[in-house]
């Protein structure tokens, strides 16, 4: 009898302590689950709100996932990371000349600035402080491009002859998103569709994801986990100060690409491969943009020094492409193209596949050197 | 109860040891670095661990992430598995609960105790490697023989005030405490399931061996918010300016939860169990 009423006993707190359990476990589940209701804005309406959104103050918290497996290329480990793996970024934004992007990592912290003098990058990990002057024309990708707004608004203003279709709502860092989804209509671009979810009323987009064709899930997601309207705080935005103690340097040039373009003016073909090189800024010569939409191929000619060891890198880890000195890396969505000719190695990026890429890589072969 | 328990923990050697191990590894570390100079590369290494060649008052935050994924949680493991099944495989225990005492008055009574070694074990590290941190690398002169100012760089660039680093270091002294309850709680439950004290201890680290290796798998993602060493170095956050509060709330929320449950589990276990020996 004692041990009936002592088991009982038992019983019930187990069951407390599981009842317990399952409503802690019920609650991210069902926030998860709950469903968005629809926004009810039509495709055209919130892709106009989505390019219009370039004044919409905010701040947050936000993360980009690139399943792209790409090498870390020598010289561009920092690109491929962002490609390829996750990228946790805290930003803050007021106006197109006043924002402010960290980058986040395990004891480390990498902050750019930008203010209407100057940009400002400090990177706590070299202890150093630099400051960027004047226009850069070219550059290479950064964190920054990759925050939801500007990635969606680069690619639709890219894309800006494709069509877009109505997406279902999502709930995304608690703002009940519209969504939709641009197809582009190129058959040389690996992008089946890029889905876009933005807040209906200001247009900010709040999530973009890739998604390659033939894949069933997208290979590169960037999403807010936090998102706060309204300007941030005027003292987030000054960057630190120069002072004893840190680094600080003064640059035009603060990446590899922008240190070729003013040092090794190199003349790049008027076409490729059929596509025309369609760039036409003031002061870049080390890099061209060919070809439209999102089968556009960046093409960025490289001294030997840089060259060799990143096509090296390319060969090991791509494909030989007969008949030419190239090497190839397709990775399903971003195709990396390393072409030697001479004394010069051309490196192409672009969200392309192999065939065209082939194409390029004669192109690039037979152009005057 | 709670006097007794605090007074054993005092009480026994062990516990000056096992502060005295955690006080060992950042000094041996706060050697080799003012012998040799050579400073960890960026990203690379204990977080904190360039810095303090410059500034010798950031040591404490780098002592921490030295001693916070292996050493603290281990100790706390061995302390809290030991706590309840250490009684019972010595005999004790049958004698413990003769007491008027309540089971869950004593379940607390070992919590409040591992609470306080975590604290105490805390406030020696950072004591010792603050002392370390000015005598070895000193404060306001670089390799260089520049002066500084007495003021110390935060991951985001801007300086933090004497006042400041000292409110930021509490606030990583309380939030590493709050990430050890989940330890403390995973051991004490399984203390309360076996008489061994090992497997009690080893139970727990096969736990959170198990949460770090799946924290660093981009398959798991989908559980990842809920391993308890997800937010671990989260403290690393009060050093960002401004202090980035997102992990910070995750981490001791999660941390809450798990002590919610399972010393909840521990004490429906603990209440009706047989004392055998």
């Amino acid at each position: 009898m004692v041990r009936t009423v002592v088991a009982a006993q038992g019983l019930r707190r187990w069951a407390l302590v599981l009842g317990l359990v399952a409503v802690l476990a019920a609650v991210p589940v069902t926030i998860a689950v709950w469903p968005a209701p629809a926004a009810g804005v039509e495709p055209a309406t919130l892709r106009a709100r989505i390019a219009a959104s370039g004044a919409q103050a905010y701040h947050g918290y936000a993360q980009s996932t690139g399943l792209l497996g790409l090498p870390a290329l020598p010289n561009l480990a920092q690109v491929t990371a962002l490609a390829s793996g996750t990228t946790e970024m805290r930003t803050w934004y007021a106006a197109k000349d006043r924002w402010r992007v960290d980058v986040l990592g395990e004891g480390t912290e990498r902050d750019l600035y930008q203010t209407p003098q100057a940009q400002f990058v400090w990177d706590f990990g070299d202890n150093q402080l630099t400051r960027i002057e004047g226009d850069q024309p070219v550059r290479l990708p950064r964190a920054a491009d990759l925050t939801p707004p500007e990635l969606a608004r680069r690619i639709l203003t890219t894309a800006a002859g494709d069509r877009v279709e109505e997406l279902g709502g999502k709930r995304v860092a608690g703002v009940e998103a519209a969504g939709l989804r641009l197809i582009p209509a190129s058959a040389d671009t690996t992008v089946d569709h890029v889905d876009v979810w933005a807040d209906p009323g200001n247009g900010l987009p709040l999530q973009t994801e890739i998604t390659a064709k033939g894949g069933s899930r997208p290979v590169f997601v960037t999403r807010f986990l936090e998102i706060h309207f309204g300007a941030p705080d005027d003292a987030v935005l000054i960057p630190p100060a120069p002072r004893p103690g840190i680094g600080y340097t003064t640059t035009t040039a603060p990446d590899i690409l922008g240190a070729i373009n003013r040092r090794r003016p190199v003349a790049l073909p008027a076409a490729l491969a059929g596509l025309p090189r369609r760039d036409a800024i003031a002061g870049l010569s080390a890099a061209g943009v060919y070809g439209t939409g999102l089968s556009s191929v960046v093409v960025a000619a490289l001294p030997g020094r840089f060259g060799g060891p990143a096509y090296q890198q390319i060969e090991t880890y791509g494909q030989k492409i007969e008949g030419v000195d190239a090497a190839v890396i397709a990775t399903g969505l971003l195709s990396v193209l390393a072409v030697r000719a001479g004394n010069r190695t051309y490196l192409v990026a672009g969200l392309v596949g192999t065939p065209l890429m082939q194409r390029l890589a004669v192109g690039l072969a037979e152009a005057p050197g | 109860m709670i006097r007794v328990e605090l007074a054993k923990l005092f009480r026994r050697p062990r516990t000056y040891v096992i502060a005295g191990l955690l006080c060992a590894l950042p000094f041996t570390v706060a050697v080799f670095l003012a012998t040799t100079r050579i400073p960890p590369p960026p990203g690379q290494g204990g977080a904190f661990l360039s810095a303090v060649l410059s500034n010798g008052t950031l040591y404490p935050a780098a002592a921490m992430a030295l001693v916070l994924p292996v050493f603290l949680p281990v100790s706390v493991a061995v302390l809290a598995g030991d706590s309840v099944a250490g009684e019972a495989s010595t005999g004790t225990l049958r004698y413990l609960l003769i007491r008027p005492v309540g089971r869950s008055r004593l379940l607390v009574a070992k919590l409040v105790s591992l609470v306080t070694f975590v604290l105490f074990a805390i406030m020696t590290v950072l004591i010792t490697s603050y002392v370390t941190g000015l005598v070895l690398f000193g404060v306001g002169t670089s390799a260089a023989g520049v002066t500084l100012p007495p003021d110390v760089t935060s991951l985001s660039g801007v300086t933090i005030s004497p006042a400041g680093l000292v409110l930021r270091l509490l606030g990583t002294v309380a939030y590493i405490v709050i990430s050890m309850l989940g330890v403390a709680a995973i051991a004490l439950f399984l203390s309360t399931v076996t008489d061994s004290a090992l497997g009690a201890a080893m139970g727990a680290l096969a736990v959170l061996v198990t949460s770090q290796v799946l924290v660093t798998l981009d398959a798991a993602a989908a559980i990842r918010p809920y391993l308890p060493t997800r937010y671990w170095l989260a403290w690393v956050d009060f050093f960002r300016e401004p202090v980035l509060w997102r992990d910070i709330e995750r981490g001791a929320g999660i941390q809450l939860v798990y002590l919610v449950v399972l010393l909840g589990a521990a004490w429906a276990n603990f209440l009706t169990k047989d004392i055998a020996n």
